[in-house]
Order: C-alpha cells, then structure tokens, then sequence
C-alpha cells in the first residue's frame, strides 16, 4: 500500500532544545495511529511541523507522494490534511452550528462569497445538522460555543476537523481533560469513523489504556526520534518502551 | 408527504400575513421617513445630520474590521484623508459629483491594499501600532506637498458640484439637496454592508476575530481575508471622507491625523462593537454631543471627553448592547398585555 504520509529527515529545534531530531516516519491509510512518548519527546511539535504551523529546520514531508514541506497550513488543509488541537480552538462567540458551518463553506469554496446570506445555504446547514448530530452537538446547535461545558467543547474541536472532510486527520489529545466516559465516547466515534469514512486518524495520546484499546498502529517518540513502532501488542511488550515510557509512568 | 406540504403551506401563510410588518421592519421605516424629512427643519439640522450620517458610514465600515474581524486599526483616519483629498481636487478640475467619490472611494481602496498588505502581517497592538504609522504618514504627504495639497491651508474652496456632468445635471441650490445624496449614498452603503455582515464571507471574518488558528485549519488563507476587511472598510472610510469634503467644502490635514483615527473608535465604542447598528448610533449621539456642548463652553473637548466617559461606563458593551434587550423585553411585554 502507497504511503499517505512520508517524512525524511526532520528536523526542527527551539532555541538550543532539538525537538524533533533527524526523524523518519510513514502513515499508511486506513491504520489507526497513535503517537506516544513521554513530555518533550516532540509529538506535538511533530504535528505542528507535519501540518504547517512550523516551519521544520530541515527535511522533507510527502503527503500521498506530492512535497508539501513549503505550503502554508491553509493550503495543506485544502489537500486533505486536517487538525485538531490540544488547547480548543472553537470560534467562542459563534454558534455550534457556525463553528461546522465555517469549515463546511471553506470546503465547498463558498467563504468569500459577500452578498449570500449565510442563512439561506440550505445545503451546507444540512451537512452542519448531520454532523452535529453525528457528535451528539445538535441540542447545543444554537448555542455559543464559549458557554460548551468542556466534554461538548472537545467534541466540536474533532467535529471541525472532520468537516474539512480530510484524508489524513491528526487529533492532538482529543481527549485531554475529559472523564473516562466522555473519553470512550470520543474514542468509539473515532473509530467508527475511521470505519464509516475514507479518512485516516492519527492521534496523539496520553493515556496508555486508550491507547492500547483503539489504535492499529504505535509509534513511540523520544527525544524527537521514532523508538519504536509496531502493533500494540508489539509496543507493549518493547523491553526499551517499557523503560522510557512505561517506567516513568510507575514511577511517578 | 402530507407532513411536508403542511410545512410547506403554514410556511407560506406565515410569510404573507397581510398588513403584518416586523416592528423592527416598521422602526426602520419610521426612522427612514425622519431622517428624509430633517431638511424641512432647516440648514443646521441637516448640517448636523449630514455629519452623523458619513461619521456612522465611517464608523460602520470601521467596525467590519474593528468589531467583526478583531483588528483595531489607528490609521483609518488617513484613509479617509485619501477619499477627502482626491473628491476635492476633482471637484476644483471638474465639478461632478459622481465622479469625485467614485474616484475618492477609488483612490482610498487603492491605499487601503498598500496599507492593508503591509499591516495585516501583525495583528493587536502591533497592527493598531503599524496602521497609525501609516495613517500619520498619509498625514505627513498632505502636510507637506504644499504644491498638489495646499499645505497646513489644505484644498479649500471645494464645491459641492453637480448630481451628474457639468452641462447635464442637477445643481445643488442650498444644503438640502446635498443632504438628500449623503442620506441615499448612506442608505444604500449601510445596506450592501449589513448583506456583507450576514454573508459567508461575514461568518468567515467573525471567525478570524475569534480563533485566526481555526479559520486557516478550516483551509482559508488567513492574511488574504484580514486584507479584504481591511480593504472593504477603507472603501467606506473613502466613501464617507470624498463626500465630506463638498460637505465642509475643503480637505485640511487634521482629517488625516490620528486624533480623527480615534473618532470611529470612539463612536462604535460608544454604541456598541457586536450590534451593526452599534457605530451609527454612537455616531449621533458623539456628534450631538458635540454640538450640544460646544454653544455652552469653549472647553468643550474635556466636556466631551467627560460625557464620552460616563457614557463607556455606564453602557458597557455600547448603548445598543444595552438598550436593545430592554426595547425587546418592553416589545414582548406590551404584545402579551395587548
């Protein structure tokens, strides 16, 4: 199978800190990834730089065989790559539904449109009412997405992301401060989709458990580097895993 | 089926109620129909009027980057500069009307992408900070190219020109007739504006005023957006200034200072940054004041300032923000007693 991702070399450092160091990786579609690795080790600053909120220091992406190292986030987003954030990125004074709506219309290349009212878009409301419903938003559809408790907020975070209708999706801890419930929720849909949809998840994650339950693939990161990768079955039984991961993790 | 046609039809019933207009549809109307009777109350009401209704054309167009995009710029003032300047040295070579703010308004979007295009690359302080350099130095060009702009005197002598071409067209005998173009160049600017505000491209500035990293993962280009609310807002910036200049009938510098840059500021402040009718109101009511004040003491600017104060505290978030929930409870309540 044709790789969906390809990165060659990376490299990027903050200051004398080497984040990512001289990193190799490839993402075949349709394999649920997760990428681990204790704080520092460069997951986030991986995703930032393989989406284009950083510019790398050196090396090369491919995504589905064209170099997109040099195009600008936008641009990457318009090829099928898609994001979510850590930290929410929700439009606060818009309305659940605008939130969807915003990505919906860019997709469908009607955002710059001046003199159509934004109501009268019958179509693009429908695929926001479908996919609100999809993440359980659609009674908050009308609401201001600042006012969300945080569950409802990590939710519309993903279902953003997902309505740029992307190939590649990488999900920065979409599950960051949630309680185990809302965690399995956000975790079953993503799977579910990952079934239903032609898009591939990538997902960068803290909890081992979530981890081991959803993912088809590991990689584990270390100081900007690949460790290790593998099956979870493999990764959990990776003697060097274990000891840079799992043993900090029963240590503290 | 039958379901959809019975939605099909209430929905139809409901949209013709016959004789059944919006009290807000109706509100509008009413003040439609005042402001295009002020010329019967004489030269100084229409005066007055003329002044509010191109400071809040101003001050609207401001607010689409201001209040709707989240970029608060200091230099629209030289923008405005740019639509007074041109508007009256075309109407000293060739006094029509049309064609001055045509080219005013022109000219000041012409500026606004140059402007634009360098500020947009820095958003917040350091975005006001750039636009105020530049709107200083669209102060500092017609300060001192005295040959084309007249100096420290300015283009004086403007007139207000002809509704039309010189030999086929409308003549303006008093202040009244030239109200009437300020009310219906207004009218239709406000219109076009509040369609741009509810269009997708609307929806898609509030969301760069909310959360610039979503819009550009959403796929849009972020700077090319923040360039066309720069852009849409000089042209009304342009638009108000080519008209104010046969308004007062002369372009001076201050008009391009930055001290005129804070009067949009300070009347959508004053009405209110989230409402549309936010910056006309505060328009009126930072020009009333003004006039009101300046009959009784020739410290009218700490007056002013005093009165701008009060105001900003009392009514925060704007006097719309404030008094149109209290109008609505009022409404709702009136319609259950009746």
């Amino acid at each position: 199978m044709a790789e969906l991702l390809e990165v060659h070399g990376l490299r990027h450092s903050f200051g004398d800190f080497v984040a990512v160091d001289d990193l190799d990786l490839q993402l075949l579609p349709q394999r649920l990834t997760s990428i681990i690795g204790p704080n520092g080790a460069g997951k986030t600053t991986l995703i930032n730089l393989v989406t284009g909120l950083l510019a790398p220091d050196g090396g090369r992406i491919l995504f589905d065989g064209d170099d997109i190292t040099r195009l600008p986030a936008h641009a990457r987003v318009r090829r099928g790559l898609g994001r979510s954030f850590q930290v929410s990125t929700v439009f606060p004074q818009l309305t659940v539904g605008e939130n969807v709506l915003i990505p919906v219309l860019a997709r469908r290349g009607t955002s710059a449109r001046a003199f159509a009212g934004v109501r009268d878009d019958a179509a693009s409301w429908e695929e926001v009412e479908r996919r609100l419903d999809a993440f359980e938003l659609s009674s908050f559809r009308d609401t201001a997405a600042g006012t969300l408790a945080h569950g409802s907020e990590r939710m519309l975070e993903v279902a953003m992301a997902l309505a740029t209708e992307p190939r590649l999706c990488l999900l920065d801890e979409p599950c960051a401060g949630l309680n185990p419930t809302e965690r399995r929720r956000i975790l079953d849909l993503i799977q579910r989709l990952e079934d239903e949809t032609q898009t591939t998840f990538v997902v960068v994650e803290h909890d081992m458990d979530v981890v081991f339950a959803v993912s088809d693939w590991i990689v584990v990161l270390d100081r900007g580097r690949v460790l290790s990768e593998g099956p979870p079955e493999r990764i959990r039984s990776d003697p060097a895993v274990r000891e840079i991961y799992l043993g900090e993790e029963a240590s503290s | 089926m039958a379901g959809d046609e019975l939605t099909t039809l209430v929905r139809a019933a409901r949209s013709i109620r016959p004789g059944v207009a919006s009290p807000r549809t109706l509100a509008l109307l009413a003040l439609l129909v005042a402001l295009a009777l002020v010329p019967l109350l004489g030269t100084y009401p229409s005066w007055v009027m003329s002044q509010v209704l191109l400071l809040g054309l101003f001050a609207a167009g401001f607010n689409l980057l201001f209040g709707y995009t989240g970029l608060l710029s200091f230099g629209h003032a030289g923008l405005f500069a740019v639509g007074a300047y041109t508007a009256a040295l075309l109407l000293l070579a060739y006094p029509s009307l049309p064609l001055a703010v045509v080219a005013g308004t022109v000219a000041a979007g012409v500026a606004s992408v140059v402007i634009g295009y360098l500020s947009i690359r820095h958003t917040k302080i350091y975005f006001a900070m750039l636009t105020l350099a530049f709107g200083m130095m669209v102060y500092a060009i017609v300060f001192k190219w005295r040959s084309v702009t007249g100096g420290d005197d300015g283009v004086v002598g403007v007139p207000r020109g002809i509704l039309g071409v010189p030999g086929a067209g409308i003549e303006f005998g008093g202040l009244g007739g030239f109200y009437y173009v300020v009310l219906v160049v207004t009218v239709v600017a406000l219109y076009v504006l509040w369609r741009i505000v509810r269009s997708p491209l609307g929806l898609t500035l509030r969301g760069l005023r909310d959360s610039e990293i979503r819009v550009a993962f959403a796929g849009l280009p972020v700077r090319r957006y923040r360039l066309v609310s720069f852009t849409i807002s000089g042209l009304y910036a342009g638009l108000a200034g080519s008209l104010t200049a046969p308004l007062v009938s002369s372009a001076t510098p201050p008009m391009a200072h930055w001290i005129s840059s804070a009067e949009p500021v300070l009347a959508t402040l004053l009405g209110g940054v989230h409402a549309f009718s936010g910056p006309l109101v505060g328009a009126f009511l930072l020009i009333v004041l003004k006039e009101v004040i300046v009959r009784f003491t020739e410290y009218w600017l700490l007056v002013l300032g005093s009165v701008v104060v009060l105001l900003v505290l009392t009514f925060r978030g704007g006097v719309v923000s404030v008094l149109a929930p209290a109008v609505q409870r009022l409404w709702s309540q009136r319609r259950q007693d009746g």
